[in-house]
């Protein structure tokens, strides 16, 4: 009997084996532990108590603030940094107006279109000194990254005094935040009986170990900021539903028609919020063995109502997935808010809350209500956990954080079909029989790649990228690289780094060194000459059959030699069996990866040849029984990379005339209707 | 039966059997279509098999439809091949073609060559339109071969839809603006989805029913410069405007009864349209086959149009009841 067990054991854990090399799957192996039981998950360094009052007449929070900030650097430091994003918006001399083609300043503003934060008062409090200093008219707005003297989003408040290393200071602000319709990266949003508040706070810059601060002005990049714990009371109008970072621990109805609703969160690094009248909500918690549950709350716009199962579905995906690959989500609820569908609120990542569209009427197979709903649930792991400055490095979060919400989606979802939407993006209607590609990233896989990946490159700070470039730079190219990282090491080796990369940096700020140094470490290899080519520079990776050849081996002509006598033996020898063939590989990109050729013939197996990829051309000779009928440049499609894959094979007898002209004929069917279309104006 | 009941009626019927007897004609301006699309279709075909060239692409292509290929060719595609998308299967068939006509994003975006063939198309049914008209007004006996229908009207009607197409491009550049950043204005503040697509169904009515207007008097005053050729072409609209606006009843049935058709005709090839899965040349063929017997009956029903608005403008004109 225990003969028996044992086997069993081992047919188990054969089967695991097998489970493993075949591709991913849930939960394939022991993950890195978190940490040890500790008292305080991060570090806790800036530590905010903030009472906000929501106007929602004037659209307007005023707020009194005490921030506990630790200097947890090896320097004496006598100033700090504050974010005011709000101040983005403050006119049309900031910085942010004036990015891009064309810059926003040259857009027709209504009033709702601009916002402020203002502080009010700033004084220095506590019993460091027995200080109450006002620090507000010390204050200055600095411009470290444009030198426009004029932008107000970053401001320096020199303190007075030495902050030790390890000493706390106390500061008493009291601010208030013009709130304007929603903004490009959601930092905020004012629309009518809903309101969005992200970035709404005057938020303290980070202070690395070695004493340098990361004080950026708002420009198009994201955020970037300290962990520490959170104690919020907001008063809104009462009946109105909130929703927040953290966990509600107190309601207060008042006199004067408002509610104080009071959350508090340990270990996060932002606060964020939402209140609405027309809500509903729903709730519902997340089990899973090995994993803590998780309370979940929905607030759904009332079009939704009926399909809370999708967006808690996907939330659930998203907390198994991420939380048995690559570490436990550490929080006890997550809230997810059904953004306005076209309201530029959706889409958006903060601790333990995240906002997302609906549509509608898209259908299940569109995956169109999912796929952005994975992405921001899985930002509570890749930037709520793990917290790097999106500031300046984008794309560890955004990049990883796409390639791994596609893999949510690949192990957890139907193929998708393609989705159109017609009629202003009111009306999507899928297309049976087209299955679209999103597995490698949340973009639209390679689209663009040929221009946009020449833009910029991933290593330049993101503050400093153009829209475009951010986009390729930040998700579609990083999340390629990771995909070719998974089929390159294997998916049991990069789901390791992943779940090591998430232990050590939990409730830290990495830089792409700190992910580098665990590829490497976990996978055994210096991986600097892959990193060097995607990361720091702009090459494009493009491998291609140029030619191949096929043709009977001749007979034996010409002089031999008969035992030590040359003949001429033309025609009388026996005709050689079998084909000589050439196979010409190019390398057209610029970027260079080991690859592997496969080669088929009419009849018999298949042969499989390695190139290290190096050269800008390859050639094999081969002598075989049979014609080579089909050659494939990487056929397991390692190197999704690869701007274009299409020239990677090359079949003896490719049956182009024909998908040609079944597609023309579609196509002339789809000209013809608009035509028609066209023919109403005659 | 009522006077306008049965001219109503008697318009449907008349139409229904001028139509049945010209089908060569039908079929001329469905080959007009085929041609000039076969003109464009050359480009996409040699651009496809190019693209293919000896790659598994091509094998996996018909067999259905590759995205990776597809995101390697889109990501290079240029003027004329970036109309080359998903959407030119299935529903997509129909709907690009209206959502060109009726969403901002439509008619901006397609590329110069297909605008070209298009107003060549424009062009080619301003003179079918003649000769249609000048063929389904006139009485059996007098009945003009359509060559010399097409000859003899095109100088009355090429104006006439002139003013159309001058009318319907001001209602674009002008009218459509402004409603679309009104709605958005209203639209933006909802935080619900069916406001938004209210409010886009809101902003097409307001936008199409000048157009629509337009279009309704204009085809009417084509039959009046056709029927009554010494009437000018100034006074033809304001006759038609009157006709039209006295017998807006009889309009609109006609419109209702024939638009109703045409929509059945679009939904249901948007439910039963050939897919992807087409492999052998029987099955392209007939996948295609099922394209063309969509365009001949988009045809039929605007020859339909124009034989029903023949019959029954001219009918009220002899009536004297413009």
């Amino acid at each position: 009997m225990r003969t028996v067990g044992v086997g069993l054991l081992a047919l188990l854990c054969l089967f695991f084996v097998y489970r493993a090399d075949a591709g991913p799957a849930v939960g394939a192996g022991p993950l890195e532990s978190v940490s040890t039981p500790r008292a305080n998950l991060s570090p806790r360094i800036a530590n905010y108590q903030i009472e906000a009052k929501l106007d929602t007449k004037a659209n307007r929070v005023s707020g009194k603030m005490i921030l506990k900030w630790r200097n947890a650097s090896s320097r004496e430091i006598d100033e700090v940094y504050f974010q005011l994003y709000a101040n983005a918006w403050v006119n049309n001399e900031s910085s942010r107006m004036n990015l891009g083609e064309p810059p926003e300043s040259r857009q027709k503003m209504t009033d709702s279109d601009w916002s402020y934060i203002k502080i009010n008062k700033l004084r220095l409090v506590g019993a460091m000194n027995g200080l109450n200093a006002d620090l507000n008219r010390a204050a200055s707005f600095v411009h470290p990254d444009d030198n426009n003297f004029k932008d107000r989003t970053l401001l320096k408040v020199p303190l007075g005094l030495v902050v030790e290393p390890g000493a706390e200071v106390e500061l008493s602000i009291e601010f208030e935040t013009q709130l304007s319709k929603p903004k490009p990266m959601i930092l905020f949003g004012a629309l009518p009986e809903l309101y969005w508040l992200g970035r709404w706070y005057p938020q303290i810059s980070v202070l690395d170990s070695s004493g340098q601060w990361h004080a950026h002005q708002h420009l198009s990049s994201e955020y970037f900021s300290d962990f520490g714990n959170y104690d919020v009371s907001l008063t809104v109008p009462s009946g109105w539903v909130v929703g927040a970072t953290g966990r509600q621990v107190a309601t207060v109805v008042n006199r004067d028609g408002t509610t104080q609703h009071v959350y508090r969160q340990e270990d996060v690094h932002a606060f964020a919020w939402t209140t609405g009248r027309s809500f509903t909500v729903h709730e519902k918690v997340f089990r899973q063995p090995g994993l803590k549950p998780v309370k979940m709350r929905l607030l759904l716009n009332p079009d939704n109502a009926g399909r809370s199962e999708r967006f808690f579905r996907a939330t659930e995906a998203t907390l198994k997935v991420y939380g048995t690959n690559f570490g436990p989500y550490p929080y006890d609820q997550l809230t997810i808010v059904n953004s306005p569908s076209k309201s530029q609120l959706n889409g958006v990542e903060y601790p333990t809350i995240f906002t997302t569209g609906g549509h509608w009427l898209a259908s299940a197979r569109s995956l169109a209500v999912e796929r952005p709903l994975l992405h921001e649930a899985g930002h509570q792991f890749w930037y709520g956990v793990v917290a790097n400055s999106e500031t300046e490095h984008a794309w560890l979060d955004e990049g990883i954080n796409s390639y791994a919400a596609a893999l949510t989606e690949r192990l957890e979802y139907p193929a998708p079909l393609y989705t159109k939407f017609y009629f202003n993006r009111s009306l999507p209607i899928t297309f049976p029989g087209v299955n679209r590609l999103y597995r490698y990233s949340s973009a639209d896989g390679m689209g663009g790649a040929y221009s946009d990946l020449l833009l910029d490159k991933m290593s330049t700070p993101s503050f400093r990228q153009k829209t475009q470039a951010y986009w390729m730079t930040s998700y579609t190219k990083p999340a390629l690289m990771m995909r070719t990282l998974e089929n390159y090491l294997g998916w049991e080796t990069l789901r390791r780094i992943l779940s090591v990369y998430y232990a050590r940096w939990s409730f830290k700020h990495p830089k792409p060194e700190d992910f580098f140094s665990v590829v490497n470490e976990i996978s055994g290899q210096d991986l600097g000459w892959f990193f060097d080519q995607v990361w720091n520079d702009d090459v494009t990776f493009d491998y291609a059959v140029e030619g191949v050849t096929s043709t009977p081996v001749s007979k034996l002509s010409g002089y031999t030699d008969q035992s030590g006598k040359y003949r001429l033996t033309a025609g009388s020898a026996k005709p050689d069996t079998g084909f000589t063939s050439r196979i010409d590989i190019r390398r057209w990109g610029r970027g260079k990866f080991p690859i592997k050729v496969r080669i088929e013939f009419e009849k018999g197996d298949p042969i499989v040849q390695s190139w290290d990829g190096k050269a800008s051309q390859k050639t094999f000779k081969l002598l075989s029984k049979h014609r080579v009928t089909k050659v494939i440049v990487d056929p397991e499609h390692v190197l999704v990379l690869d701007i274009n894959y299409t020239n990677n094979s090359w079949l003896a007898e490719p049956p182009a005339e024909m998908a040609a002209m079944k597609w023309t004929t579609k196509w002339m069917v789809w000209f013809q209707n608009m035509l028609q279309a066209a023919a109403f104006f005659a | 039966m009522s006077g306008d009941r049965y001219l109503l009626a008697s318009s449907l019927k008349g139409g229904v059997v001028l139509v049945a007897r010209s089908i060569r004609y039908i079929a001329l301006a469905w080959l007009s279509s085929i041609v000039l699309a076969l003109v464009l279709s050359a480009a996409i075909y040699d651009s496809l098999y190019q693209s293919f060239g000896s790659s598994q692409a091509s094998q996996s292509m018909l067999n259905g439809f590759d995205d990776t290929w597809y995101q390697n060719y889109e990501s290079q595609a240029r003027g004329l091949e970036l109309t080359f998308t998903p959407s030119v299967i299935g529903p997509g068939v129909v709907l690009d073609g209206i959502d060109a006509l009726v969403a901002d994003a439509g008619i901006k975006k397609i590329p110069a060559a297909l605008l070209v063939l298009a107003a060549i198309y424009v062009l080619t049914w301003t003179a079918l339109s003649a000769g249609f008209i000048g063929h389904y007004s006139s009485s059996p006996s007098e009945r003009p071969s359509f060559g010399r229908s097409v000859l003899n009207n095109f100088r009355r009607v090429a104006p006439l839809t002139a003013l159309a197409l001058f009318t319907f491009w001001a209602i674009f550049s002008f009218v459509d603006p402004v409603v679309g950043r009104r709605v958005y204005q209203f639209v933006s503040n909802q935080l619900d989805e069916k406001p938004f697509l209210i409010g886009d169904v809101f902003g097409v009515v307001l936008v199409w029913t000048p157009i629509l207007a337009t279009k309704i008097v204009l085809d009417c005053a084509k039959v009046l410069a056709v029927v009554d050729r010494d009437m000018s072409l100034i006074r033809a609209p304001l006759v038609a405007a009157r006709m039209v606006g006295s017998n807006i009843g009889k309009v609109i049935c006609v419109y209702a009864i024939l638009g109703s058709l045409w929509a059945v005709l679009i939904v249901t090839y948007a439910l039963v349209a050939p897919s992807v899965s087409q492999a052998s040349i029987p099955q392209i063929t007939l996948a295609f086959l099922a394209g063309q017997l969509l365009i001949v009956l988009r045809i039929w029903i605007r020859c339909q149009f124009l034989a029903t608005q023949s019959v029954m403008y001219a009918g009220l004109l002899k009536a004297g009841r413009g």
